[in-house]
């Protein structure tokens, strides 16, 4: 396909796709929701009429003569030369869900997508050009349709929202009557205006406009230097005034007296255009920040239809609502949202709404209420998902704590409804009696948990059996802008992000206690061993005040609370962050890069990965925390490293090489051997060739990495080939480092080792 | 782009061997013009005179503050500087090249060159800038072999600049190297 201005047409075509879909599966819902009213046809031809122009664009025919067939339908219906049928619109939305499938394509996958559905498409042009019936034609599936999770816009391409989004969107089945009338697929009034923007190039722009902010706030530096030349020129027109009255003397007076006033003058104009700039390039910034937001109804444009096929199938009758479309929520966040939403949504279909006749028994209406809230709540997103059904019984999860010996059964006895619910978060916790097709896979509480706490949030239940459950999400707006805490620490400037860290704590450096010769503190009644943060992060340094105070920052949950001892605290920051380079590779315990007010880099710290190289550093030696006395721990232990390379000569002259640096090595001959060994026993280190038989260095690594029990496992490649693309297949796989075979004969592979798992014992 | 329609009566009218022979002639390598100027920024680092190809640079400013990175203490490796809303990677020349300590002292004269490819471009600092000189492709002669097949040298050509040898460093040979310390 042909680059167009640096976008790819088919991914133009994609979005288009995406775009359109969303409103025809908006717009086939409202009209099934009411046949009568015909207002959502001509937005549903549209639709099809977009997508139909494009593919054509783009030369896929089998969309063309698809899209054409649904577009032709529906004229049909609009002109009363047939009646909208149940099976009408069932065909549309399975040609619709066709259509969306492109939206998630890569272009060479294209070729495979339209063979394989050929017979599918035909099946479906055929039905659609024939008469409605009352009755599904044979051509589909007799198997309720199950949405799949709406696809995503391509994560290269932002949508940047110029207006305002679709107000919310009901659904409700066509027995049950609605309370609120489904709104058209479009409404000309609500249209939305979007413009496509390559999402580097608008990550470059809040790089820019980040600068542009910092360069503003230079004046006190230049009001510093004017400051300077003023009381210099004051001093030498008082030296000039004392000196008598001299004619050339006057002269000098009138010229001194001159520059004083301009000056000041010029300091007048240089402060404003300052202010403005500050002015200017603050708002710009924070404009750009909110370029990146978009409306949380962005993700909710397969729900709809996702509840609509879930009822279908589970024969129940819900009327779904959500709330709080125009939300704005950074559009990274709003993409980590669809799986959990997804599941919670599902969850609540499957096993807290009732079935028609239940909630009939129950008092209730036939139509249970699902709705789906967004707002903004003291600076964070709150995301709601709340059912009328039956609630959960609190007395079932105390049940099973007691039977699978979560807690004893005195304790369990005395746990009230909140700590109850939160065992639902539990992996593997559930109450349910039986795992579901519809709620049964994917992604499940505990994930939910773990996903909204990556994001920096949290997840709570409210439940009353009979009533209902409510699912409250509260997770930060933006993941661009996070507030941090700046340490020092080895002379560096580091940033811990605030949600992260529990406690910032300065004590006298005698309020630490000596156990085994190591240091703690006692914090709530609990001891907390101190680290060094310097160690930590090989910066050198011991991060230890010399002043008689010891700055720590605590971090960790309940049970791991370690405290990090670093130079100095410098104060709270927004900051937008930014992926590290991916040329440095994973670099352990740092997130992300930022740029702090005074224009420099600053290295945004991944606390959960410092907690898991602090409980991997501990449990084998590598780290001892901070002695008492001589403020040094040893960090040097003996290591186990697995050389993998199919040259019996490469092998030998790392494995010298690793001894004489004081490890333990074993030797594997290639992938294979390597993951066979890998997995059969302990390694601290993993040094591979790239070429190898069976199984290359490159699938090796992707293996390992797949693999939660070698996730962290540190990985070097060492390999002939040296091309920068090399360099990058090596890195992206996961390895940590890459080298060539070059590196043995300086010291650049002993310093690479050193880095990965600290230098060996004597 | 639009299709080009072959001129089928025209092409007809060359015979095979004609057609091969204008074929290898537009598949052959581009030969240099010995005389073509090419243009050279010219600096100095840890006392000696170098140039790299002005057209791998892709900017120079001020040398800024240099942020280390945790566990990325490699000699080559400088750290991270921020210039114009970007991030830039900074490699050490004087470590890299073995010509002195990493971090050079202050001075308001030093700059930082930034050259590679756009986005994925490396700074180095220097002492000073000299400017920018074009030389005659003839006039650049092939470093000694010491320099040429030496482990870690980044130097394949010399220039003569204003009666000085300037030693070219090969961009390539560079950013390889600096690569090598970071990842």
């Amino acid at each position: 396909m042909s680059d167009l201005g640096g976008l790819d047409l088919f991914e133009l075509f994609k979005g288009e796709v995406e775009t359109h879909g969303a409103a025809l599966n908006a717009g086939l819902l409202a009209l099934e929701a009411n046949v009568a009213d015909p207002a959502p046809i001509a937005g549903l031809m549209r639709a099809a009429h977009s997508i139909k122009g494009a593919a054509r664009v783009v030369g896929i025919d089998v969309v063309v003569g698809l899209a054409h067939q649904m577009e032709d339908a529906m004229v049909r219906v609009q002109k009363g030369m047939e009646a909208c049928t149940p099976a009408r619109v069932d065909q549309l939305l399975q040609a619709t869900d066709l259509l969306t499938q492109l939206s998630g394509l890569r272009e060479a996958d294209l070729p495979a997508w339209s063979a394989g559905h050929a017979a599918e498409i035909n099946g479906l042009v055929t039905a659609l050009s024939a008469p409605a019936s009352a009755d599904p034609p044979a051509t589909q599936s007799s198997a309720p349709v199950v949405a799949k999770p709406d696809a995503r816009a391509d994560p290269e391409v932002a949508v940047v929202r110029v207006s305002q989004p679709v107000a919310p969107s009901d659904v409700t089945p066509p027995s049950e009557p609605s309370p609120a009338r489904p709104r058209p697929a479009e409404a000309p009034s609500q249209e939305v205006r979007t413009v496509r923007v390559n999402a580097d190039n608008l990550d470059r722009l809040m790089r820019l406009a980040g600068e542009s902010m910092v360069e503003g706030r230079r004046y006190p530096q230049v009001q510093r230097g004017l400051r300077e030349l003023k009381s210099r020129l004051r001093i030498t027109r008082e030296v000039v005034e004392s000196a008598g009255a001299a004619p050339e003397l006057e002269e000098a007076r009138r010229q001194l007296a001159t520059l004083e006033k301009a000056l000041s003058h010029h300091t007048g104009l240089l402060e404003s255009t300052f202010r403005r700039t500050e002015e200017v390039g603050t708002r710009l910034y924070h404009e750009v920040i909110g370029s990146r937001m978009r409306p949380f109804g962005d993700a909710c444009a397969g729900f709809p239809r996702m509840i609509r096929d879930l009822a279908k199938m589970l024969g129940k009758q819900v009327r779904f609502e959500i709330d709080g479309e125009r939300t704005p929520v950074d559009r990274d966040i709003l993409a980590r949202l669809d799986a959990p939403l997804n599941h919670l949504l599902r969850n609540a279909m499957d096993h807290g709404v009732e079935a028609p006749d239940r909630r009939r028994t129950a008092g209730k209406s036939a139509s249970a209420s699902l709705r789906l809230q967004a707002r903004h709540r003291a600076g964070m997103l709150e995301v709601r998902v709340i059912d009328d059904g039956s609630g959960i019984d609190p007395e079932r999860i105390r049940t099973k704590v007691i039977e699978r010996r979560l807690q004893s059964e005195a304790v369990a006895r005395d746990l009230g409804r909140v700590e109850l619910l939160e065992f639902l978060f539990l992996p593997g916790f559930s109450t349910a009696s039986a795992v579901t097709e519809v709620s049964g896979r994917g992604v499940g509480l505990d994930v939910v948990h773990q996903t909204l706490r990556e994001l920096g949030g949290s997840v709570r239940i409210e439940s009353e059996p009979g009533a209902g459950t409510a699912f409250v999400l509260s997770l930060p707006i933006t993941l661009s802008v996070i507030r941090a805490a700046l340490v020092r620490v080895s002379g560096e400037t580091l940033a811990f992000p605030l949600a992260r860290i529990e406690r910032i704590v300065r004590l006298p450096q005698d309020a630490l206690q000596r156990v085994e010769g190591r240091l703690q503190f006692e914090l709530d009644g609990q001891a907390i061993g101190v680290l060094r943060a310097s160690e930590l992060l090989a910066l050198g340094g011991d991060s230890l005040r010399r002043d008689g105070m010891v700055s720590l920052l605590v971090v960790g949950g309940a049970g791991e609370r370690t405290a990090l001892a670093v130079d100095g605290f410098l104060g709270e920051r927004d900051l937008v962050v930014r992926p590290l380079d991916a040329r440095l590779g994973r670099v352990p315990g740092v997130a992300a890069a930022a740029i702090d007010d005074d224009g420099l880099p600053v290295l945004v710290m991944d606390v959960e990965d410092l907690l898991v190289s602090i409980r991997r550093g501990l449990s084998d030696g590598a780290i001892r925390g901070v002695a008492a006395g001589t403020l040094s721990g040893d960090a040097r232990a003996r290591r186990r490293v697995l050389v993998a390379d199919d040259s019996i000569t490469v092998r030998e002259v790392e494995r010298q090489l690793l001894r004489r640096l004081g490890h333990d090595v074993e030797v594997a001959v290639d992938g294979m051997d390597a993951w066979n060994q890998l997995c059969a026993g302990t390694f601290d280190l993993l040094v591979t060739d790239v070429d190898m038989p069976r199984m290359n260095g490159i699938e090796l690594v992707r293996m390992l990495r797949r693999d939660p029990r070698f996730t962290n496992l540190p990985v070097a490649i060492v390999s002939y080939k040296d091309r920068a693309e090399d360099r990058a297949a090596g890195l992206e796989a996961g390895a940590n480092a890459y080298l060539t075979k070059g590196s043995f004969q300086d010291q650049t592979f002993a310093r690479t080792i050193a880095d990965l798992i600290g230098e060996a014992a004597p | 782009m639009s299709a080009h329609t072959p001129d089928l009566p025209a092409r007809a009218r060359l015979s095979e061997s004609a057609i091969e022979a204008q074929t290898a002639a537009l598949a052959a390598p581009l030969s240099e013009d010995p005389g073509a100027l090419q243009p050279l920024l010219c600096f100095r680092c840890a006392g000696e005179r170098f140039a790299v190809s002005a057209q791998d640079v892709q900017q120079v400013f001020a040398a800024l503050p240099v942020r280390r990175v945790p566990h990325r203490d490699r000699p080559a490796f400088r750290g991270l500087v921020a210039h114009g809303g970007e991030l830039l990677l900074v490699g050490s020349l004087e470590r890299l090249l073995d010509l002195g300590p990493a971090t050079p002292p202050p001075s308001p004269a030093a700059r930082m060159i930034v050259v590679g490819p756009e986005h994925h471009g490396w700074a180095f600092q220097v002492d000073a800038v000299d400017g920018v000189v074009r030389t005659a492709a003839s006039e650049l002669a092939p470093a000694p072999t010491t320099l040429r097949r030496g482990l870690g040298t980044a130097t394949r050509l010399l220039a003569q600049v204003e009666g000085e040898q300037v030693a070219v460093l090969q961009t390539e040979a560079l950013l390889h190297g600096w690569e090598g310390a970071a990842g």
